[in-house]
């Protein structure tokens, strides 16, 4: 009997409490959870920031659990050492993949910056799905800003995966369809063309480390060029924008300085990175150094592109590679060494943690912008001598130390040179050969000189093993893996 | 005892067991049949799939005549390429990405078998039309009423030019060397018949209509404009003659940089190039200038025509072509 009465005391309690209607979602009132928090703008403005931090990706030399996103950090893997300008010094491992154009559809570093890129796109559509909280004068800066990042994550993802499934809201987890569905190319251009106008309509230029108009105007100028069937003429307008003096852009006297001395007045957008912080620091600089990070040494200069740079760099190059210090045979990247310092006498020593590097990730300068501006004039077309492109290339030579055009007429072949050692080891090269349609006869002759074998289904990467495995038959393999 | 008994038991047991089972095996043993594992004895489960893409080569002279073929096909290990030509001739390939040149224009069948190590075959074919790429012809454009003449022949407006007034409504054209060349917010010149000869130029006059911008600054100020479009970013030469009655007077041609809707938006527009008239010989003696400007982006141009004087100026015989 007495069993029976406690019982019946706990059916009791039990039904009286879940007569409450929040009995199952209970309100939080000891912490903050994501369905309540973004309700001002203080709110949103942290998670603005939130997205650069996706953009950042964590210091794998400092917070070593694999896994985690690298983002930016590991963009080199993809894109310069894809191309003719650098290699692995060890040419082994996962890593030498990329070089010898044999990648994996497991390989890890493909899988990280997909992962990565699609959390900096979580981030942004997080903001803007709660972009009805701004207040009204902060809510085009906010949505500016989104749409900006994410426009610049979806253009990197397509150029380097192909057709990508496209995500412009927050998901449910089990929406398999919408996270893994492959969507044509050409709605993805869409979006970013769209993102890209609202970030123009809503921006000013007040930042370099974070959005700004004339980064997204630099930006969309790329993007029209980049396009199928480009628009050379928007293009070009777009850059002529940016290159107004007005806007206070302009080309360093010093080429260094652009790579040492932040925020200066060359930079349209940079990646911020704090020296010293576990957090916010990067470790790619140390990375293509001689075993000063956790690799013996990546982004190694190949023959072709010091060949390059000593025939065509002018004072560029002095700037751009070195002998490395420790192993003469071979040449590095110095356009990114740790924190400034150039490592003494054995390239390896260095007064602050090289691996906690605070170096900028720039993403587009106004020289970049110069040279797409006569790209947009040279219009698909083999050469041209308006004077406009051949105003904006020769302020690009003579800055360099060297002179005007020779014979005042600029081929693509001269162009795609001039850009290849004016933006050498900043991740430019391999979507310059794709856009300006030479990728598969530069790099199917490099691959033949260096033993590689290439086709031109290299020019897209596999679609990570692992993003497949999770879709349940949704997501399909780029041809050739 | 009792102990001793029961183990006896269970190695009776055990013995049984184990009887049973070797007659079980050596029964079921005769019956064993194993099949060796032949060719296509499992299901190809990843079947080859041929797809290409073709690029026309460009460059030099010829390059448009061949193309590089993007192999964009899955799970396969051995390629043939057949390249049908016109003649009936097959040309056939097995590289994995060849390049191929075609005799010339036409439609070619190029046919792509993938294959893999089962003998699993894929087959897709494509017809290539091998054009050869034209020329981009560079634009000269059309300028209607280009001599002021009356009517609707060369000189006059070709083109049949309707001018939309402030309320909306169109203006009756009156072919009268003026339909072309009105704009909001501006009245359009006057015609004269002081005009120069047309081409060649000749200086002396009276022969043909041109326009007439009277003294500036008595509320009778005139301005022509005509929005044009030309090849972008090319280099183009405008040709005029004109005539100025005072000394310090001067007639002003200028390429503006994009079409207007009303001429308050001449300062926003901005000039590409423009060129005074400046010599005074008097009315009817008339003199030829010569500029040069290069295109903007879009190629959307435009032609202003004003002056500043105390006198009549005279302007006639306004052309644009691609510098040579």
């Amino acid at each position: 009997m007495k069993k029976l009465k406690f019982l019946t005391l706990i059916v009791i309690t039990i039904l009286s409490v879940s007569c409450e209607d929040s009995f199952l979602s209970p309100e939080l009132k000891t912490g903050t959870s994501g369905d309540a928090f973004y309700s001002n703008d203080q709110e949103l403005e942290a998670a603005v920031i939130n997205i650069y931090d996706g953009l950042q990706g964590v210091n794998a030399s400092k917070i070593t659990s694999s896994n985690l996103n690298h983002a930016t950090q590991v963009e080199f893997y993809l894109t310069e050492m894809r191309s003719d300008n650098t290699r692995t010094k060890s040419q082994e491992g996962e890593a030498a993949q990329f070089e010898s154009f044999s990648i994996e559809a497991t390989n890890g570093i493909v899988a990280d910056y997909y992962r990565s890129f699609y959390d900096v796109i979580f981030r942004a559509n997080v903001v803007l799905d709660n972009i009805d909280a701004a207040s009204e004068t902060a809510a085009g800066k906010i949505e500016g800003e989104a749409k900006f990042l994410r426009a610049y994550a979806y253009f990197n993802l397509v150029r380097l995966y192909g057709d990508v499934p496209l995500i412009t809201k927050v998901i449910a987890p089990l929406d398999t369809e919408t996270a893994f569905t492959r969507i044509n190319s050409t709605e993805i251009y869409a979006l970013i063309i769209e993102d890209l106008q609202t970030a123009i309509d809503n921006l000013d230029d007040s930042f370099k480390d974070r959005a700004s108009k004339a980064a997204a105007q630099g930006l969309l100028a790329k993007v029209y060029l980049t396009l199928p069937t480009p628009n050379y003429a928007q293009a070009q307008l777009l850059c002529e924008e940016v290159l107004d003096p007005a806007r206070g852009f302009e080309l360093l006297s010093n080429y260094s300085d652009v790579f040492f001395s932040e925020r200066n007045d060359e930079i349209l957008f940079a990646i911020g990175y704090e020296q010293g912080d576990n957090n916010n620091s990067q470790n790619f600089s140390a990375e293509w150094l001689n075993s000063v990070g956790r690799t013996s040494g990546v982004n190694y200069a190949t023959t072709d592109v010091v060949t390059a740079l000593e025939e065509m760099g002018g004072e560029r190059t002095q700037h751009t590679y070195r002998i490395d210090p420790f192993q003469p045979t071979e040449n590095q990247a110095i356009k990114y060494l740790p924190n400034g310092e150039s490592g003494g006498d054995n390239g390896r020593t260095f007064s602050s943690d090289a691996q906690a590097a605070g170096n900028d990730w720039i993403v587009l300068r106004y020289a970049d912008v110069v040279l797409l501006h006569v790209e947009s004039i040279l219009g698909g077309g083999e050469s041209t001598s308006n004077s406009n492109a051949l105003t904006s290339f020769n302020s690009i030579r003579n800055r360099a130390g060297l002179p005007n055009d020779a014979d005042g007429v600029i081929t693509k072949e001269e162009l795609l040179n001039e850009r290849r050692v004016e933006l050498a080891f900043e991740n430019k090269r391999l979507f310059d050969l794709i856009r300006m349609g030479e990728a598969v006869n530069v790099l199917s002759e490099f691959a033949t000189t260096n033993g590689y074998s290439f086709s031109s289904t290299d020019l897209l990467l596999p679609i990570p093993q692992r993003e497949i495995g999770l879709s349940k038959g949704v997501l399909t393999q780029n041809p050739g893996y | 005892m009792k102990n001793n008994r029961n183990i006896n038991k269970i190695k009776s047991t055990a013995g049984l067991l184990t009887a049973i089972f070797l007659l079980t095996i050596s029964f079921s043993s005769c019956d064993l049949e194993y099949d060796v594992a032949g060719t296509a004895s499992i299901e190809d489960l990843t079947p080859p799939s041929a797809f290409f893409a073709a690029t026309q080569n460009s460059g030099s002279d010829e390059a448009w005549k061949s193309y590089t073929f993007s192999n964009q096909s899955n799970s396969a290990t051995q390629y043939n390429w057949e390249f049908a030509h016109s003649s009936g001739e097959i040309i056939t390939s097995s590289e994995i990405e060849p390049e191929h040149t075609f005799p010339g224009e036409g439609d070619f069948v190029v046919t792509l078998t993938a294959s893999d190590n089962l003998g699993v075959e894929s087959v897709y074919s494509e017809t290539i039309t091998v054009v050869m790429p034209l020329v981009p012809t560079v634009i000269t454009p059309v300028i209607s009423e280009w001599a002021f003449e009356d009517g609707t022949e060369d000189g006059g407006d070709t083109l049949g030019c309707v001018f939309i007034q402030e309320d909306g409504t169109p203006k009756t054209p009156k072919n009268d060397g003026t339909n072309c060349w009105r704009i909001l917010g501006a009245t359009v010149h006057n015609t004269s018949s002081d005009g120069a000869y047309t081409v060649p130029f000749d200086n002396t006059s009276g022969k043909t209509q041109g326009a007439k911008y009277p003294a500036t600054g008595e509320g009778n100020d005139r301005a022509s404009y005509q929005a044009l479009t030309v090849t972008p970013n090319i280099k183009y030469v405008v040709t005029f003659h004109y005539a100025l009655k005072n000394e310090g007077d001067k007639v002003r041609v200028g390429i503006l940089n994009g079409w207007m809707d009303n001429a308050s938006e001449l300062e926003a527009t901005g000039f590409i190039a423009e060129a005074d008239g400046a010599v005074s010989l008097g009315k009817n003696n008339f003199t030829e200038v010569t500029f040069e400007f290069e295109a903007n982006a879009t190629g959307e141009i435009a032609i202003w025509i004003d002056n500043v004087s105390t006198g009549d100026t005279y302007l006639d015989n306004i052309s644009i072509v691609p510098a040579p």
